[in-house]
């Protein structure tokens, strides 16, 4: 930024055009939730970082009550090829509805993790075993998460699904912004739902009730259902508190915390401490 | 359910007067666009279930249990949030927001004590009417989880406590001490289940910033914030709507009664003048009432130093009236006279005018108005025509910039304080004029544009500076004073105030105010689109307060800004019934309604009412009482409710006056130190059996309904009757009403007040008649009272009282928060906790020279007297002005005031009184006396 200010290219009258541009960074106090748009404006304001109900959407009511644009990294990335090329250009890259690149994020069990731009319609295989080596263990793929620890976990029968936003939600994940976390076949599903929960009963605001009591809730019946406690009972009531998350939560943050849990528990039954001889839990 | 529980449609209303209209649940509602669902259903009668949201403050959206469904949208938006939308379809009860409801109700019990039955909120409570309400039937989740059981009890509060186990983080509290009260004391602390309301930073109620206002008390939904009058007495089983008796802002209270006695006091939602807030006084400190000190029965006595005889009250009133009698035969007609009280009703206030004007025969009578607020009276009607503020206090919602001048508002009249806050927060720019730097000028979310921290005692060069830049500057709206004002005294005004002495320049040096500071106030005042003046005793306390009630008129007049929502000249009055003792003619000079006693046909009017003549000369003031008292000519009074010894200034000479008298009868709840010369002792009636009416700062005629039978057995204006029977005179109303009917009767700008009327529509502004038939909420629209706006001019003739080599410092006196005036009061309520004792504020400066540290005792000495009292150091008085309040007997604060006074009306100069102050090591002389006659002279016989 300060080269681009020194270079007349950022600043007041950019290159005597009579345009003024600035950028000024804030930075964070490591909260989650502040990745939330109106907790995001909040905590810019000063004040604690808690969700705002909307509407008013921030693009009429946004920073100190004036209309404001919130954009994430991602899309500010695609800014300089689109401004090079031209949109068209850009649309030309990618699958369907889904135009245009992601800068995918590798991370987990996985031999090169870092940042790959793919156009949409990559697939995890290649993203995991091209660009990222396969399994940092070598051992083989036994589910992903995409989307961040908000998204849905895959299984290794899912691998081949073009990253797509509509097929992904055909199957009930996400892309998200793309972050991609591996595991191996060591992986224990159930502390994976647990840690779902307990990551949203850590960063939740705690403004609405269901994410600030549910999500501690859940973390207290998986654990009950691990430990074979009740476990109709207890498997029946989890997916009732992930319904009332997705369905009553003020933000994403709630409603979206049953996607990990529920595809946990869909594709990964039997991590859920199913006993051999005991009868698998019904969906 | 509870019984007294007050309606509350959700969320506040849509402002727009653009209708929306919508189905709910199949039924067409019409509601104002920018209403809630939540609201919109409400209002129609659809109970939506909810627990975070409250029809006082913003919507929240945190608890979820009003989701609804709307056709044609995903999901289950929360209906407090989502505002109505032309032909939206509303469902509000279907399969699935049942089951969603339930859950979410689930999980709050799931971390809630299951008390309900020992609850003190059992009954009165939110969550347990919605789990009643979504049939919740059990808690899958257990009770071992994770919970806040063993929150604790934060008790510090005198009146509510805080118990976090019951606590559901709706933010209810928070939000109603933000938008509400505007004191931003409490906050969330913590995220997600770890969050938890918290005072200030864990500092407890008590100790937080909280003013214990009971806004956040009165929204809670559960147990969590509760009042220990409740927790120790169960919930009420009815209640009586009436007005509070403590300040001019008039809030009108939901009396919570069980059987006759009151359990809970809560602000009225249908209050027009506190539209459901309070303050800690009339909320909490209604104690007093039943208090052991309260006098129950008559007494006389010979001397005042005789013990008292508890007697009948036929017995005290022929007692009273025989010694009247005498003093007249022996000392003339004029010897005797009386006070009436702006503490009691109209009603009561209008008798005892009546008993000294047709039982006595003569003028004197008298109100402590004349120690507050008479230059406003007298001001505001040589200006404008009527000697009333001009505004309702919404109107503050309307102005751009608010000047307060000599006025604490958080501290005095805090409801109104609370809407002055909201709408400084909107934007609204401030300007303070006050020796002190009082908690406006910088508090959470305001900030004044300018502190103008004046020299006691200089108000009026000070507006005759911003008059100055007004007219330098353009601007004067001239069209409105053309149009609207009488020109020649324009000219004659204008020609005054441009001379130099008026600059600010010349006027800093006098003021203390830098000459930039008071130009750039003016300047924002008087370019304002609506600018209104807020003032108190501050303006008015002064030698010159009339000359400063005049200025501040001449100001508003020139700038166009009177007459219309939004501006004004407006007294915030101390008492809750001043206004009312003066418009019910308890001046000297006038009968009620202002009408001059030297007006023939005035005069007559009353005396073929009253059926007898009326004296035409102005009677005693109450200066001139104690004066013709000293002079062995004046040796008879009947003082209602007026603790004359302690709050008159030179109390050394108000004591000798009240020595000599013959004859003085104390009509009161309790003994004060006026009694302590009296030889009659009638028990008064507390605001809570009284039937009546107070009428407020903004002229609010507000009904006072009795919620229990008077406690000593009459209603004041009954023994006011009676004494105006044994006098002679045939005084004969059958109810309270029967008086407010003669007052309209004999009232113009009362004609149609009665408490048929006021119990339909809740209260009334005068004037109140054939114009207007349910009041007039702002005065002057389109033309002033008196016809055309007087303009008078405001020479500067400074006090008398000047500081010395001898008396370096400059006294000012005023009042805090949870005090009120003399503290007969509340000093008898635990608001003792936050004011047990008066403390001399002092700069840093001042006190490192004079050697006095903080909590040491000094001497505060002044030419009329001394008194000793603790120090508190601060900034928030300037170098060479020191501060202090009048509460409490025992310091004795008008034992250093002096007697000088308004020009114009005889108002003491409370407000500034030449002092030393000294480290000291012992009570003064004055007090050690106090102290000799306190533990003397309030025996009665028969009693330890």
């Amino acid at each position: 930024m300060e080269a681009a200010r020194s270079a007349g290219w950022m600043g007041e009258d950019i290159r005597g055009s009579g345009f003024d541009f600035d950028i000024e960074i804030h930075l964070g106090a490591g909260a989650y939730i502040c990745g939330e748009e109106t907790a995001m404006l909040e905590s810019l304001e000063g004040k604690r970082g808690m969700i705002r109900f909307k509407p008013p959407l921030p693009a009429h009511q946004g920073l100190f009550g004036k209309p404001t644009v919130v954009n994430n990294v991602v899309t500010l990335a695609s800014v300089p090829d689109i401004i090079n090329r031209g949109g068209e250009s850009y649309a030309e890259y990618g699958v369907n509805r889904s135009t245009g690149t992601l800068a995918f994020q590798l991370a987990g069990n996985v031999k090169r993790g870092g940042l790959v731009e793919k156009a949409f319609g990559v697939t995890l295989r290649e993203l995991i075993e091209d660009w990222g080596g396969g399994t940092a263990t070598g051992r083989p793929v036994r589910a992903v998460q995409v989307g961040g620890p908000l998204g849905a976990f895959l299984t290794a029968d899912q691998l081949d699904i073009p990253m797509d936003y509509e097929a992904f939600t055909a199957i009930g994940a996400i892309v998200g912004h793309g972050g991609i976390v591996v595991f191996d076949d060591s992986v224990d599903m159930a502390a994976q739902a647990r840690f779902a929960m307990e990551f949203c009963a850590i960063e939740s605001c705690g403004k609405c009730t269901p994410c600030r009591i549910g999500s501690v809730r859940g973390v207290e019946v998986i654990d009950r259902l691990v430990a074979g406690i009740d476990r109709k009972e207890n498997y029946d009531l989890l997916m009732e508190l992930c319904d009332t998350l997705e369905d009553a939560s003020l933000c994403a943050m709630g409603s979206m915390t049953p996607l990990p849990v529920r595809s946990a528990v869909r594709y990964f039954a039997e991590d859920f401490g199913a006993r051999e001889g005991e009868e698998e839990i019904d969906e | 359910m509870n019984k007294v529980r007050q309606a509350d449609l959700g969320t506040p209303a849509g402002a727009s007067h653009d209708m929306v209209q919508l189905e709910i649940d199949g039924a067409p509602v019409t509601v104002s666009a920018g209403t809630s669902i939540l609201r919109a259903a409400r209002e129609s009668g659809v109970d939506v279930p909810k627990l975070c949201s409250t029809d006082s403050v913003q919507p929240f959206g945190s608890c979820r249990m009003c989701l609804v469904e709307v056709e044609g949208r995903r999901g289950y938006p929360a209906s407090c949030t989502t505002p109505v939308e032309e032909g939206m379809e509303v469902r509000t009860q279907t399969d699935k927001l049942a089951k969603l409801r339930r859950n979410v109700m689930e999980l709050y019990i799931s971390d809630h004590p299951l008390d309900c039955l020992t609850c003190a909120a059992n009954g009165d409570c939110e969550l347990q009417d919605m789990a009643g309400a979504v049939g919740l039937r059990e808690v899958r989740y257990g009770f071992d989880g994770e919970n806040h059981l063993d929150g604790g009890i934060d008790g510090s509060n005198p009146y509510f406590h805080f118990d976090a186990s019951k606590c559901i983080v709706c933010s209810l509290c928070v939000r109603a001490c933000d938008e509400v009260q505007g004191t931003f004391a409490l906050t969330i602390q913590g995220r997600g289940f770890g969050s938890k309301v918290s005072a200030g930073i864990e500092e407890g109620f008590l100790n937080s910033e909280c003013v214990s206002c009971g806004a956040c008390v009165q929204v809670c939904p559960t147990a969590t914030l509760m009042e220990k009058s409740i927790v120790d007495n169960g919930l009420p089983d009815h209640a009586i709507e009436t007005t509070c008796a403590y300040c001019g802002v008039g809030c009108s209270f939901q009396a919570e009664m069980k059987g006759d006695q009151v359990v809970r006091m809560t602000p009225s939602k249908n209050g027009q003048a506190n539209r459901g807030h309070s303050c800690v006084k009339g909320r909490f400190a209604w104690g007093y009432a039943s208090h052991p000190d309260r006098i129950l029965s008559p007494m006389v006595r010979e001397t005042s130093s005789d013990p008292w005889r508890e007697v009948s009250w036929e017995e005290a009133i022929g007692y009273a009236a025989k010694r009247f009698e005498e003093i007249q035969e022996k000392y003339g007609r004029k010897s005797i006279g009386g006070i009436t009280s702006s503490r009691c009703t109209n009603e009561e206030v209008y008798v005892v005018q009546k008993l000294i004007r047709a039982a006595m025969g003569n003028n004197n009578v008298d109100t402590c108005a004349r120690v507050c607020h008479s230059p406003t009276g007298y001001g505001l009607k040589e200006t404008l025509g009527t000697s009333a503020g001009t505004q309702p206090f919404e109107s503050v919602m309307d102005a751009d910039v608010i000047l307060v001048i000599g006025s604490n508002p958080s501290a005095g009249h805090p409801v109104f304080a609370s809407q002055m806050k909201s709408r400084l927060r909107q934007g609204a720019k401030l300007i303070v004029a006050d020796p002190r730097e009082i908690e406006l000028v910088r508090s959470a979310r305001i900030e004044a544009a300018y502190h103008l921290p004046l020299l006691p005692g200089t108000n009026v060069p000070m507006i005759n500076a911003f008059a100055h830049v007004v007219i330098e500057e353009g601007l004067v709206d001239e069209e409105y004073v053309r149009e609207r004002c009488d020109t020649e005294s324009y000219e004659a005004w204008k020609a005054s105030i441009i001379r130099p002495e008026n600059s600010p320049e010349a006027v800093s040096g006098i003021t203390g105010v830098p000459a930039d500071d008071i130009r750039g106030a003016a300047r924002l005042y008087g370019s304002a689109d609506r600018a209104a003046i807020y003032y108190g005793l501050g303006v008015t306390e002064h030698s010159q307060g009339s000359t400063m009630v005049i200025g501040m008129a001449n100001l508003a007049m020139a700038t166009g800004n009177i007459g219309f929502s939004g501006v004004g000249v407006n007294p915030l009055r101390g008492q809750n019934n001043v206004q009312g003792s003066c418009d019910m003619g308890s001046f000297p000079h006038e009968l009620p309604g202002y009408r001059p006693v030297g007006n023939d046909e005035a005069r007559r009017q009353f005396e073929s009412h009253w059926g007898v003549s009326i004296d035409p000369e102005p009677g005693y003031r109450i200066p001139n009482m104690f004066d013709a008292a000293c002079a062995d000519t004046f040796k008879g009074m009947y003082i209602q409710g007026e603790d004359l010894a302690q709050s008159d200034p030179n109390t050394q000479h108000v004591e000798e006056a009240l020595g000599r008298m013959e004859c003085i009868v104390v009509q009161d709840l309790f003994l004060n130190e006026t009694s302590k010369f009296a030889h009659v002792f009638l028990p008064g009636t507390s605001f809570l059996e009284k039937d009546g009416t107070f009428t407020n700062a903004e002229r609010r005629i507000n009904r006072v309904r009795p919620v229990m039978k008077p406690r000593q057995g009459k209603d004041e204006w009954g023994i006011t009757q009676e004494l105006a029977q044994a006098l002679g005179y045939d005084m004969n109303y059958a109810s309270s009403a029967e008086i407010m009917d003669e007052i309209a009767e004999l009232t113009p700008t009362f004609r149609n007040v009665s408490f048929k009327l006021l119990d339909e529509v809740g209260s009334v502004q005068w004037p109140c008649n054939e114009g207007a038939p349910v009041g007039t909420p702002i005065m002057h629209v389109g033309e002033f009272v008196r016809g055309k706006g007087r303009f008078i001019e405001t020479e500067y003739v400074p006090t008398q009282e000047r500081a010395s080599r001898r008396y370096p410092l400059l006294l000012t006196t005023g009042r805090i928060l949870s005090q009120y005036n003399v503290g007969a009061q509340t000093r008898r309520t635990e608001n003792t906790v936050w004011h047990p004792e008066d403390l001399l504020e002092i700069h840093p400066s001042d006190a490192e020279t004079r050697g006095v540290r903080e909590g040491d005792l000094v001497s505060l000495a002044s030419r009329k007297g001394d008194i000793t009292l603790k120090a508190t150091v601060t900034e928030r008085v300037q170098p060479g002005v020191v501060y202090t309040t009048f509460h409490n007997p025992e310091t004795g604060a008008n034992v250093v005031t002096t007697e000088y006074s308004d020009w114009a009306t005889s108002c003491p100069e409370y407000k500034v009184t030449a002092v030393e102050v000294t480290p000291a090591t012992h009570r003064s002389e004055w007090q050690r006396g106090y102290e000799e006659r306190a533990s003397q002279q309030g025996k009665i016989i028969g009693r330890d």
